[in-house]
This record gives C-alpha cells, structure tokens and sequence, in this order.
C-alpha cells in the first residue's frame, strides 16, 4: 500500500523515513473520508499517521470548503483546488477519489468500497449521506459490522439538527462563547481559530479507535452520534455544573483569575508582545518576588497574600506591567520559569515556528506536494516509542481514484473508462 | 488482561485495567478510558488529590468531596490512596501495576524514573505495558522542567489568535488545551493498544500539551509563518470571510454567516441581501466578492446590525435558519441547558453521589447504536475502594492495611 | 455549661499529647478550636483502630475519643494566609495549646515571645518531647522513648519473669507516655489560668514530656538523688512478695498481703488451710521469706474457686482483691456503669460511638459530651467566616490555595 503513493518524507530527518518503513500500528484499517472542512478531515489526518488507510471521497461537483477557489489559501493563487494549502494542511497523508454521489453508480462504488473498509467519517451535512442512502444504516445493509462516526454540530437528532451549521457557530451555541471575553465589552468574543473542530476530530477518531477494539472482540459495528456542539460543553463542566447544581450563571472575566494573582497576559516590549504569568500560592509568589530581585514593592503586606492580591489586583498587574514592559515576552518566560514561576510568552506563528521546544520535538515537518512543492506541515505529535506515525504527503484531487477502484475494487480498465465517460469520477 | 475484571464484552475496554496518577493535565484521559469500560482505578495521595480543591463546589462549600472539577473528570473510576513517594508506597505501585495494562500519568518528567517506578522500571515487570505520559512540554528538550497550567499552554498553544484587536489576547475560561491534549493521549492509548494487540509489546507514550496544542487548537499559526510569512492574529469574532461575526439581537447575541453558498440560492450573498432589506450600497456586484466584503467589514456592519437587532435571539436563528444561513445565537449556559434539542438528545444525564446526591453532569457527546455497557458510578469518595484493591485484589490483610494507614502509606 | 465555658482555646497539636490536653480542657466545657493540616489531618485519624480494620480518616477509635467536644478547621500554617489566620484565632482565644517542635514554631513566628507581644494575656501551652531548653530540645521522640528516657521503662517489667536481668526494660501499653504528658500540661494550663485572673498576665507553659514521665517515678529518682542509690532492677526487692496474680477457675485475681491483718483476714477467706498456721508463715519476714511456697498453696486452692465469690469474700473482710479484669470484662464493669463512666455519642459516617468519659464528677456542671469529634475541616465556615468574617469565596480561594 505504502508502494502506492508516492511519498516524500520528513527532507530533514532520515530516523523518520527509515521508521515509516516498518509497520503502522494501524495498517490493515481501512477508512472512507465523507469530511469537509477541518473536524472530519482532522479526524482522518490522525489516524493515517499512524497507518490507516482514509480514503477522501471528494467531487469537483462539490469542492471541501478549503478547496473552492475563492476560499483557497493563500488567496492570490490561481484559483486551482490542488493548490489550496489549508486542504493540505487538514488532509495530508490520505488518499483522495473523486466520485460523484448523486449518481447511482457512483454510491455503488461507495458500497463496495465499504466491503472492504472498517469505518467511515461523516461530516457532511446532516441529511447528506441519508439522502444518499449512505448513512449508517444504509452501509450496515452492505457490512453489518460497520463503524460509521457521524459528527454533525448538532447531531443526527433532534429539533435543530437539521440547521445549517459552520464552524464558528458551535462555540456560540455550546455556551462557550458567553463566557470568552472581557466583562466590559458588551459582545463576547470567543475562540479564534477552530477549537472545536479539533475537539470533535479527536473525539471522533477516538471513537473510531473504541469501536474497532469493540469489533475486534465482538464482531458488533457501531454507529457513533456525535453533536460537535456537546463535545465542546463536555469540557465546560465547570461553567454547567455551577449552573446545574448552584444554580449560578458564569458571565465573562476577561484575563482574571478568581484564585490567582498575578494572573494573566502582562505587555513587554515591542508591539503585540505579551507574556503570561500566573502565581498561584506563597510559594511561586516568592520565587516571582526574587526573580524580579525583591523590590520594595513586592514586601507590601497587601500584596503577601493571595486574597490581598486579588484585592489589589489593578495596583498589582500596573506593577507587573512596569516589569516586563522593558522586557522580551522570551525573556519574560525564562527568568519566571527559572525560578520556577508559571510564565509562557504568548507565541505568535513567527514565535511558534522558531520555538526551541517545538524545534526539538520535530513539531513541524517538511513534505513535497506534486503542485505546491515543498512546504511544511503540522508533523505527528502522539509520540508512540515502538510505533511512531508518519507524516505524509496530501493527495492531489482524486489522485487515487485510479488504485481504489483498479487494485482494491478489481474493476477493469474498461469499467473504469465506463465510469469516466458517464461523469461518475468527477 | 486482568482476570479481575468481570465485564469483559460490555464495552470496547472492557478487558483492560488503568492506573491512573494524574493531576488535571491527566484526568480526562483516565475518564475517557473509564468511560470506554476499563477498570480504571485512580491513585490519590493520602488524604486525598490536589484536584480535590478545584473551585467551584457544590454549594460553594469547598469540602474536598464537593469540588465539581473532581466530581466531573473522575465518574465511573475507582479510586484508592496510596503515597508513592515511600518505598511501601512504591512496592505497592509495582504490584498494582504489575497486572494492569496502562498507565496514565502526568507527573513532571523524571519523576517517576526517580522513584523507580518510571516506565522501563515497571516494563521490566510487564513488558505489555503501555504507560501514557501527559505533560506540558514532553519528557524531553529545553523547556521540559517549565510548569504548566492552562493559562501557559494556552499561550504557547492558542492564545495570540483569540480575543478582540483593542485587547490583549484573551486566556480560555475552561481547561481547554489541557483536555484537548487529554482527548490526544486517549486515542494515543487506543494505538498503542492496538500496537499491542498485534505485537504483544507495550510502549511508552509521550504526549507534550505544546505540541498538541500547536497543532489543533492553535494550528495555522506558525505554518502560516513558515509558508507564507503571515502573521495570523485576532480578530475578535470576525472571521476571515464576512459576514462571519457576532452581532446584536434585542436579548443577546447571535453568530451570523451568510453568502457562503455560491449563486442566487438560499444561503448565497444576494438573499442574504434581500433578508436584509436590500439596502442600495450593498446591490453594488463588487459586493459579492467575499475577500472585498470583509475588507470593508465596517461598511457592512452597520447594515447586518440595524437588521438583527430587529430579532431577539432564538427568532434570529429561527428566521436565519428557515433561509439556509449558518446562523446560530449565542447562547448562556442556561440557554444551552435549557434548549429543546439539548434536551431532545439527553446530554445532561443524572448522577448519584454519596456526598452531593443526585446531580446533572454534562454527558457524553454522542449516541450510540449499538449500547456498550458503561460503568456507572459517581466520582470516588478518599479511599473509598482501598479495602476493595489493596485486600481484595493485592491480599493484605487488614491488619496490614492498619499498618500501612497508621505510616501514612495510604 | 460547663466549668470552663469562660476559656477559647486553640488547640494546634498532633496525635495525642496536645489533643489529650485539649480534650480535657474541652470536656469541661472550654471553647477548643482544633486546627489541623489539610487533606491528610491529625496523625490520629490514620492510626486506629477502625470498625472492621477498615481504615477510614473520620472512623479511626483514638481520634474520635480525643477530639470530643472540639470545633475543627483545617489550616495550612506554613502559608502566608494560613499563619495570619492562626495568629488572629490565637488573638481571640485565652489559651494555645501546642506540641509542635521548638524549631518549627519558632521559624513559624509563633513563639511566646512573639505571640504574646499581641496578646500579653496569652496563655501559652507547648507540649514537647524534652522541654523548650536543653540539649535534647530538638530531638525527636515519641511514647517509646519517652518511656526509655525517663527510667520508667528501665523499672520494667517488675515481675513475672524469672531472671530480670535477662528481660530488656519494658515500656507501658497503650501510649500511655503521651497521655500522661497531655494531662500535666492540662493542669500546668489551669494554674497559669488562675494566675491570670488576678494580674491578667498571660504565661509560657513549657511541658517536657520527659519531665512528665521521670515524675511517676519520683520515689526512684529520689532513692537517687536523695540516698545515693541507684535502684536496679532486682526481684526480690520488688512487691512481687506478699502479691499474688492468681488464677481462679473462671478468670485471674491480685490480691495483696503486705500487712498481718491482711493476711489474717486472707486466711480466713481461704478457710483457714492448716498449712496456714506454720511458723514459715507466722509474721511477715517469714512469709517474704517464704512466699514462694505459699503461692503454690493459694494457687492450689484458687483454682477451683470461682473469681466472683473470692473476690467478695476478700472484700468483705477489707483485703485488697480485685479480679484481673480485660479491657473486654472492664468495659462491662458494673461499677463503671453504676458511675455512668462510659459515655456515648452520634457520629457522622460511624454511627453511634462508647468512649471512656471522666474519672470525676462535678456536683454542678457535669462532664458531658457536646458533640463528637470533628469531621475534617467541618467547622471551617462556622469559623472563619462566622467569626473571623472571611466570604465563602474567600475560602474558595483559600481551598484553591491549599491554605484550607
């Protein structure tokens, strides 16, 4: 299988190309990709580093989100959905096939394909697949032992489940937004980035890996419900469970910590450079008094206390700021850490990509791409000791139409050239 | 496989027995795993877990058996004391371990190895171990021995991304880069145990909260840098396309996103002007380029909040909804809670405990066809399952048991 | 009320010498606070013993027994907020008691000299091993080798064994060492409370648990000091002549002979044996010298008398007898029920709980059981916020801290 890509590997470290030539730990499980955007595909991604087969099935007739042309990144490339970086970056490493589900010979590929398949992740809308008669219910008439993860922001079920959702409404409707700000701006702000489709692609290839062990035992399939926006409120037990037992509404609060102080991000020198801090009892607040070289400030009873602390947060953090505005947010991070002070700069990508741990750690990884050339990717970050992943290339669009239906489906060139000329591979 | 455990088809772990020594970087982990069926017996120190003392608690009353942090992330566990940091503590460790299949810690790197109870150590023993270890930068490289709380990893992670432009970066109000990394090192488990089952060899597991973070909650950033040398900042609730933001509605707010679909079809950037009430400005072809939209966000913005503030909330996301736009209000925590399709799916589910009875706990995410057979109970009192573990299972007598409490051993 | 429901104290001890002191100051009636570490507690609670040899922080028998009648919070007295919180409950309170080491307290700041700087009224009770002075003031020690050091232990055992010389000293049961401390340091506290009445100076009871122990054995250490002899361990010399530890048929007596008229009245209790009346017997140097033979002959006689009919026959005629009791058969004591020494009480994950009361009564405010000991940290709102006004967030906070 490994024979049928043609694969580049990390240019810069030999260990890890002579590792991927031994097994995956996952070799041998065969996953069909309906994904789109980040959290189904982010899903597969973590799994084929570790050797599964996730086969994406994509259409020109309907482009992933991050190919279509005017939201490809970077945005002043020409329009060309093999040239979308962001795609690249949520799906390297799988195989790609272009089959048009709308035509009844393409979902009998589907179907046959999942004879030979373990799982299958869906992140379509939610009445895409059913539509198809390629849900679970459906693919369990093909293989009764079938693992299908579904990962809807709101499910297969219930009254809204069958609203149009992105990514960015989930925070909103998990609660979580409410309470990501400051107090005093009347909107709440929330998340950057895409948290919460991360959240429900780990979850999701979790379940995956659960349902297979499940399998493995009892010969029983499975089919996994998962609402993206539940997942998100799974991890928020601390804003429910105060409303569920007390009773109590958790409103915004900003940078501040109830229970610690100092708390928060403190500017240091330069433009947008900031550097967390964060004292959380006696003992880091004296090592944080040395670190700065106990200035009389520090000795001020009021401030010998947490309590005392956070009663004179505004005076403390005017203090702290003093400090490490004529520092770097690096500098600001070495010495507290020194000292043994919780501290971390607050990175931006620049600072990310030059970071010593991260650099240590292999973080970031360099692969080829048959259009895009060389670029780097997010690398694998489950360090397994004895089965390590590997990262690997991303697949041009329906790049491995021609192995899935040819090597693994048995189907003649003939067949294929049927298939082609009725428009079903497109 | 334990030959103590008793249900061994119920659930996909069912077979499996988990020793748990973790703060909050670890917890979730070890529930996760409990949840999937496995014995997962949880070690706390003599007197009982830091964790214990997590604000908030259940009537405010911060009683070590009330705190909601340890009564969430430790359902469905066993829990027993047991001080590793004594030789007696540390023989017990070995036994215990000797007949468990993983280990999930998140102690500081080293630790372990100084007590001898490090993962080669206990390999030694029991050569199918698979041993997770959960910390803030990994067991190696320059900033391993930095100390890690949320607010840290986020920094380092995600943060520089979130919060509004006129503000500093703004921190996550839940552990989310830790159990993020703890959702990580559950399926980083899971493969290795399937490693394992193909090759009966157990493995070591490093799972660094940095990394992970910078790769899921935080990624783009720095292969945007990389790549392309862009800077990726924050933006408030403004997405990179518009209109993709929060705006106000009469009781609160809502996420409004519309023109994402291509053409004249619901969803598409001209309905959404006509839901808008076709304002003159906007009838300009220019405006169908999304790029040009959110470079003149601030021409748009008025429009779109003149339009919302028509609606309250739930009528926004119906009215938004029935016309194909990802809209989506922003809801309180009571909102959510008290939300028919919330309550349509079960998510909340009623759990029974000693101390703070019966309560609603956040459930599981997700439905499952084909029922695997949880194991249900509440969040371990201190020592509740000592006798049950250390004679039960391990054979002392009670006796020595006395013994060891009377030492501080347990 | 109680005797002593005037006096607040503050009970900041471990295990049994400060708490025993504590609790006896706390069944009279005083205010007792006892302040205790976070998560693990007082030692006690770990030591036993526990309803099933199960062992369990609120169901341990010697804390429960020595915590009656205290209110309990739990502190951290090494963090910032944990010792001004200690201070300010010191600052309310009449009386501290503490057996922490001399080192410990002092690198605490909270020395006499310090806290009575604040509150010259203080009566300050320090409970240690050797005493605030000295060379050995900062050793560690515990009941055993306060038995060894005193001497105490090297009297033992005084008989019942062949050659003593072979035996190595023995230390009494059951902790007693500690006890003993923790009584003295309860009457040492009232005389500095009494003292305080009149000039309302506070004092410094400084209490060697060495000194406690050496006191029980003042007739040695006076044969001592006082005759230059040094009184070793012999047998022979010791009452183990004119003593029997005898077995009945149904149980074990000791009786003691040690004067004619005992001895008289103990044969007639016996039926006036025959052997009885021989000169090896007739005055009390014969029967020292003798008492080995007479011992065969009680011996041989009470072992088919039953305990219960000896002992009364003993007592009617005025001879020391008692009936060699286990803890099973004193608890059962009809005289300790007829004095109602045993008292009971309610607790919280136990159920109902028999303990030793006092061995005194007052005519007028009786020794009672209030309420039992306190469940870990469970007066720590009463406490903190009640009297010393933190919030409920605060102590959140605080918990968060570890302070609590």
């Amino acid at each position: 299988m490994l024979s049928a890509l043609r694969v580049s590997y990390e240019l810069e470290n030999p260990k890890e190309v002579k590792r991927a030539m031994s097994a995956l730990p996952l070799e041998g499980i065969r996953i069909i990709s309906f994904t789109n955007g980040i959290a189904g595909p982010y899903a597969g991604r973590l799994l084929c580093d570790f050797g599964a087969e996730v086969i994406v099935v994509e259409t020109r007739k309907r482009l992933d989100t991050f190919r279509r042309p005017r939201l490809v990144y970077p945005k002043d490339t020409e329009p060309d959905f093999d040239k979308s970086w962001s795609w690249a970056e949520y799906n390297r490493g799988k195989m790609s096939i272009s089959v048009d589900l709308k035509k009844e010979e393409g979902r009998e590929l589907i179907k046959r394909l999942v004879e030979l398949s373990d799982a299958a992740i869906d992140n379509f809308g939610a009445r895409v697949l059913r539509g198809f008669g390629l849900d679970y219910w459906g693919l369990r008439e093909v293989k009764s032992d079938f693992i299908m993860v579904s990962m809807q922001g709101l499910g297969q079920t219930g009254p809204e489940h069958e609203y149009v959702l992105w990514g960015m409404n989930l925070m909103p409707l998990a609660g979580l937004t409410y309470v990501w700000g400051f107090p005093d701006i009347p909107t709440p702000t929330g998340s950057g980035g895409y948290p919460t489709d991360y959240l429900a692609g780990v979850t999701a290839a979790l379940m995956i890996m659960a349902a297979v062990e499940y399998r493995n035992r009892t010969g029983k399939g499975q089919f996994i419900d998962m609402a993206q926006v539940e997942n998100a409120a799974t991890i928020m037990e601390s804003v429910y469970m105060d409303y569920t037992v007390n009773g109590r509404l958790q409103e915004r609060r900003g940078n501040h910590s109830p229970y610690a102080a100092p708390y928060g991000a403190y500017p240091c020198m330069g433009e947008e450079r900031w550097c967390a801090i964060e004292v959380r009892n006696d003992d880091e607040w004296r090592r944080f008094c040395g670190a700065l070289g106990n200035p009389p400030w520090t000795e001020e009873p009021r401030f010998a206390t947490v309590l005392g602390r956070l009663d004179n947060r505004d005076e403390l953090d005017r203090r702290v700021e003093e400090w490490t505005a004529n520092r770097t947010h690096l500098e600001v991070m070495e010495v507290l850490q020194k000292a043994g002070v919780p501290a971390a700069a607050v990175l931006d990508g620049q600072d990310q990509a030059n970071c010593p741990q991260l650099a240590h750690r292999g973080t970031y990884v360099r692969i080829d791409h048959p259009k895009m050339g060389v670029a780097s990717y997010p690398g694998v970050v489950m360090r397994l000791a004895e089965s390590p992943g590997v990262a690997r290339r991303p697949a041009l669009l329906g790049e491995h139409t021609a192995y899935v239906l040819g090597e693994l489906l048995g189907l003649s060139e003939a067949e294929i050239r049927h298939l082609e000329e009725a428009e079903v591979l497109v | 496989m334990t030959a103590s455990n008793k249900r061994r088809n119920g659930a996909p772990l069912s077979p499996y027995r988990v020793i748990e020594v973790a703060d909050e970087k670890g917890v979730y982990c070890g529930k996760l795993l409990a949840e999937f069926g496995a014995d997962t017996v949880k070690i706390e120190r003599p007197g009982g877990d830091e964790t214990r003392s997590i604000p908030p608690f259940a009537g405010d009353d911060p009683h070590p058996e009330k705190g909601f942090f340890f009564l969430y992330y430790n359902r469905h566990k066993r829990g027993i004391t047991l001080n590793i940091e004594c030789r007696d503590g540390q023989e017990i460790f070995k036994r215990l371990v000797s007949d468990a299949d993983v280990v999930v810690e998140s102690l500081s790197p080293g630790h372990l190895d100084s007590l001898g109870l490090g993962y080669s150590a206990l390999a030694e023993a029991n050569p199918s171990l698979i041993m997770t270890s959960i910390t803030g930068f990994g067991q190696n490289g320059p900033y391993r021995d930095f100390k890690t709380t949320e607010l840290i990893s986020f920094a380092m992670g995600a943060m520089f991304q979130c919060g509004e432009p006129s503000r500093p970066p703004s921190v996550s109000p839940i552990l989310m880069a830790l159990h993020n990394t703890a959702l990580h090192a559950a399926l980083a488990t899971l493969i290795a145990l399937r490693h394992r089952s193909v090759t009966g060899a157990g493995q070591h597991v490093d799972i660094a909260i940095h990394d992970v973070s910078a790769t899921s909650i935080g990624e783009g950033m720095a292969t945007r840098w990389l790549n392309f040398e862009e800077i990726v900042t924050r933006h408030g609730s403004q997405h990179t396309t518009a209109p993709a933001a929060i705006y106000p509605c009469k009781d609160g707010h809502a996420y409004v996103v519309g023109g994402l679909v291509p053409g004249n079809a619901p969803g598409s950037w001209p309905s959404f002007v006509e839901w808008i009430g076709s304002p003159e400005v906007l009838a300009e072809p220019v405006w169908e380029d999304p790029n040009f939209r959110r470079q003149n966000v601030d021409v748009l913005n008025p429009y779109i909040t003149e339009h919302t503030m028509k609606y309250t909330k739930a009528e926004l996301y119906k009215e938004g909804q029935a016309r194909h736009f990802p809209i989506a209000p922003v809801q309180t925590p009571a909102d959510f809670f008290d939300s028919p399709q919330t309550k349509a799916r079960g998510f909340f589910v009623e759990g029974d405990h000693p101390v703070v009875g019966r309560q609603l706990y956040p459930g599981s995410p997700y439905n499952l066809a084909v029922p695997w057979e949880a194991i249900e109970r509440p969040a371990p009192l201190i020592g509740q399952h000592n006798a049950e573990v250390y004679c039960g299972e391990l054979g002392l007598s009670s006796e020595e048991l006395c013994a060891l409490s009377a030492s501080g051993v347990i | 009320m109680g005797a002593l429901s005037d006096l607040k104290v503050i009970e900041w001890g471990e295990f049994i010498s400060g708490p025993y002191c504590g609790k006896l100051l706390a069944d009279l009636g005083a205010e007792v606070v006892k302040v205790e570490k976070p998560g693990y507690g007082d030692r006690s609670r770990s030591y036993g013993p526990f309803p099933q040899d199960l062992p369990h922080t609120e169901k341990s028998g010697l804390y429960l027994y020595l915590n009656t009648n205290k209110l309990g919070v739990t502190l951290n007295w090494a963090s910032v907020t944990g010792a001004e919180i200690l201070k300010e409950l010191v600052t309310q309170a009449d009386i501290l008691i503490e057996n922490h080491s001399p080192r410990e307290v002092e690198e605490l700041g909270f020395d006499y000299r310090t806290l009575s700087k604040a509150h010259p009224g203080l009566v300050m009770t320090s409970i240690t091993p050797f005493g605030q002075s000295g060379p050995y003031h900062d050793y560690k020690a515990c009941d055993l080798v306060s038995f060894h050091v005193s001497g105490l232990a090297h009297m033992n055992p005084s008989g019942g064994v062949d050659d003593i010389q072979e035996e190595p000293p023995l230390r009494g049961k059951s902790l007693q060492a500690d006890f003993l401390a923790g009584l003295s340091g309860a009457i040492a506290t009232m005389s500095a409370v009494f003292a305080r009445h009149a000039t309302g100076q506070g004092r410094h009871v400084d209490l060697s648990q060495h000194e406690a122990l050496a006191s029980v054995i003042r007739r040695d250490l006076g044969a001592a000091t006082y005759e230059g002899l040094e009184r070793i361990r012999v047998k022979g010399a010791q009452p183990s002549t004119e003593t029997l530890l005898g077995q009945c048929r149904d149980g074990q007596f000791f009786v003691v002979c040690n004067t004619d008229r005992f001895w008289a009245n103990w044969v007639e209790v016996m039926g006036n044996p025959e052997w009885a009346a021989s000169e090896l017997f007739q005055d009390r140097a014969a029967r020292r010298e003798n008492w080995d033979a007479a011992k065969i002959m009680i011996e041989e006689w009470a072992k088919d008398q039953s305990l219960g009919e000896l002992v009364r026959a003993a007592q009617a005629r005025r001879v020391p007898c008692m009936p060699v009791n286990t803890v099973k058969e004193s608890t059962n004591s009809e005289q300790l029920a007829a004095r109602n020494y045993f008292a009971e009480v309610d607790r919280e994950e136990v159920g109902r709980v028999r303990f030793p009361g006092a061995p005194y009564k007052l005519s007028q405010t009786p020794w009672q059981v209030q309420r039992p000991a306190p469940l870990l940290g469970e007066h720590n709102e009463e406490v903190l916020c009640g009297r010393l006004g933190y919030s409920r967030q605060d102590l959140a906070v605080m918990r968060a801290e570890g302070v609590i």
